[in-house]
């Protein structure tokens, strides 16, 4: 039998007895970084693909191309036999892992957690400022509390009036701006998913979709989950809960915010939600994998059966 | 201070691992000189294995040559406690998110014994090419998976060696941690012969060292 097996430093051909033939990396810490990697992202190297002739018997599908898929003898080498010391692995580990993380970083649907987390963050700040704002301003007033309203207030004559004055100024000012930033950032999302996910956020809503995705780290990885899931997203907690203390089990998490599921009647939510998530479910893999729009058919089964739920006598 | 294994010592109540890197703290830990050498205090609410320690786990399969594959290696602060031990060997640590992976290579770039792996322990397959012969397969990945891994990693590196640190509660969450480690120990034991099952309590709640020898 003839073997085949790829290490760190190069790629061995060798039988029960001896290493038959061997192609050796160069000595560097980047182009050892970039075979690893052609590797890990499922490639054949040139040093595999010469040894093709022999037929080898290899244990890795990514080689399925080169030999025979089979149980392959344990091969006992190391770099430094031949010359590869611990620090240039090391070298080269750093360099891949650092090429790695900035494709990870790169990645939007990554970031997009960040947009939807700073919008949800920006809606708390601004609603404790507003509190904040009316309950300063009824020292003036009888009336009103807007930001018109107290961007237009007159406090007194008094020095210490006139600071007063401009500091109730500066925060209505402040909740102008963050609500502009919130406008820009609800844009920004919107935008993104009607690229990232066009089927989902048709059927979901630019939010909730922003949201799923987040939760689920990824469009590809919400189109893996079945609809169950989906369906539960952003409801963990309350499923621990269930799961622990024996609390009712939750009907659904993110998508609630949806709202079909938000008007209709409570005993008829479960059942609308399992409609949603199964429709998302199959939009998330359109988005995900076929790239075809299809959330107009979808919406339509959607809306017909969301009739049917609502009419019907049963729970 | 008082050696109580290869390169670990240990004075009044607390364990410390010899600098490797004198001068630099990793995780903020304490820096105690005693006859000019620099010593690290190993915390063990930090460090499963510094739990298990100060709990008595009779064998620490750690020396000077030790080469260890380390899964779930987060910032490094376990494993930058292996690499003062392990001074003439190697630490492959192998993590799957990206924020501690990135606080991991700065502490590689300094310490040459350790290696970054930027990648999922599910798939071994990955990694099988950086990582030579290991001694010591050490786990602490608190996923619901955490032994189908374990057993993965063991399978396919094969290593004299292997401790898991279990945690009950990502495993289920409603079940009782008696009965999962039970599970567990069967589970693990239809492979591997168990050396020691150690708690780790009062340092890291319902978790439990397992350690087992092939
Ligand atoms: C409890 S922390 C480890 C703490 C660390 N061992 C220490 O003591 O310094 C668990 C780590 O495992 C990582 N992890 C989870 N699933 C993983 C996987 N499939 N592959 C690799 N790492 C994983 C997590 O990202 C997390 O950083």
């Amino acid at each position: 039998m003839t073997y085949l097996k790829t290490k760190w430093f190069g790629v061995f051909l060798y039988d029960e007895k001896k290493i038959k033939d061997k192609k050796l990396f160069p000595k560097e810490p980047d182009e050892i970084a970039e075979k690893i990697y052609l590797m890990q992202k499922g490639g054949v190297l040139e040093e595999e693909e010469y040894f093709k002739k022999h037929k080898p018997v290899v244990d890795d599908e990514r080689l399925s191309s080169i030999g025979k898929i089979g149980k392959v003898k344990k091969l006992y080498v190391m770099g430094k036999e031949f010359g590869y010391d611990n620090d240039l692995l090391r070298k080269a580990c750093i360099k891949l892992a650092m090429r790695k993380i900035r494709e990870e970083q790169e990645k939007r649907e990554r970031r997009i957690t960040e947009a939807v987390e700073t919008l949800d963050d920006i809606i708390k700040v601004t609603n404790i400022l507003l509190e904040r704002m009316r309950n300063w301003y009824d020292y003036f007033s009888f009336e009103g509390g807007d930001i018109e309203d107290v961007l237009a207030i007159k406090v007194g004559d008094k020095k210490l009036d006139k600071i007063e004055e401009e500091n109730i100024k500066n925060l209505a000012k402040l909740i102008v701006s963050l609500q502009k930033a919130r406008k820009d950032i609800e844009n920004y999302i919107k935008k993104t998913m009607e690229e990232m996910a066009p089927n989902v956020s048709n059927i979901a809503g630019a939010m909730i979709s922003a949201r799923l995705i987040a939760r689920a780290g990824g469009i590809d990885k919400l189109a893996m989950f079945p609809a169950g899931t989906i369906q539960l997203l952003g409801a963990e907690r309350a499923l621990f809960r269930h799961l622990k203390d024996g609390t009712p089990p939750p009907k659904h998490g993110i998508i609630f915010q949806h709202e079909m599921i938000k008007k209709a009647p409570k005993e008829k939510r479960g059942k609308i939600a399992r409609l949603l998530a199964t429709k998302i479910s199959i939009a998330a893999k359109a988005d995900a994998f076929t790239k075809n729009f299809i959330a107009n058919e979808l919406k339509k089964e959607m809306m017909e059966k969301y009739e049917e739920i609502i009419k019907s006598k049963e729970k | 201070m008082k050696k109580i294994a290869e390169g670990i010592f240990k004075e009044g109540k607390r364990i410390f691992t010899e600098n490797l890197t004198p001068g630099k703290k990793v995780y903020n830990e304490k820096l105690v000189r005693y006859k000019g050498k620099e010593y690290r205090s190993w915390n063990p609410y930090r460090s499963k294995m510094a739990a298990a320690i100060l709990n008595g786990i009779k064998e620490i399969p750690i020396g000077k040559k030790s080469r260890i594959l380390y899964l779930g290696v987060a910032n490094g602060t376990t494993a930058s406690h292996f690499s003062d031990i392990a001074t003439e060997g190697i630490i492959y640590g192998v993590e799957i998110a990206f924020k501690p992976m990135k606080k991991f290579i700065k502490l590689c770039e300094e310490r040459k014994n350790m290696v970054p792996i930027f990648a999922d322990a599910n798939k071994p397959e990955l990694y099988e090419a950086m990582v030579e012969e290991v001694d010591l397969l050490y786990q602490d990945i608190a996923q619901k998976n955490q032994v189908e891994i374990f057993l993965k990693n063991m399978e396919k590196f094969q290593p004299d060696k292997g401790i898991i640190m279990v945690k009950a509660r990502s495993i289920n969450i409603a079940m009782e941690p008696k009965k999962i480690f039970e599970r567990v120990r069967k589970e693990i034991g239809r492979k591997y012969e168990i050396k020691e099952a150690i708690k780790l309590s009062p340092y890291a709640r319902d978790h439990i060292a397992i350690s087992v020898e092939i």
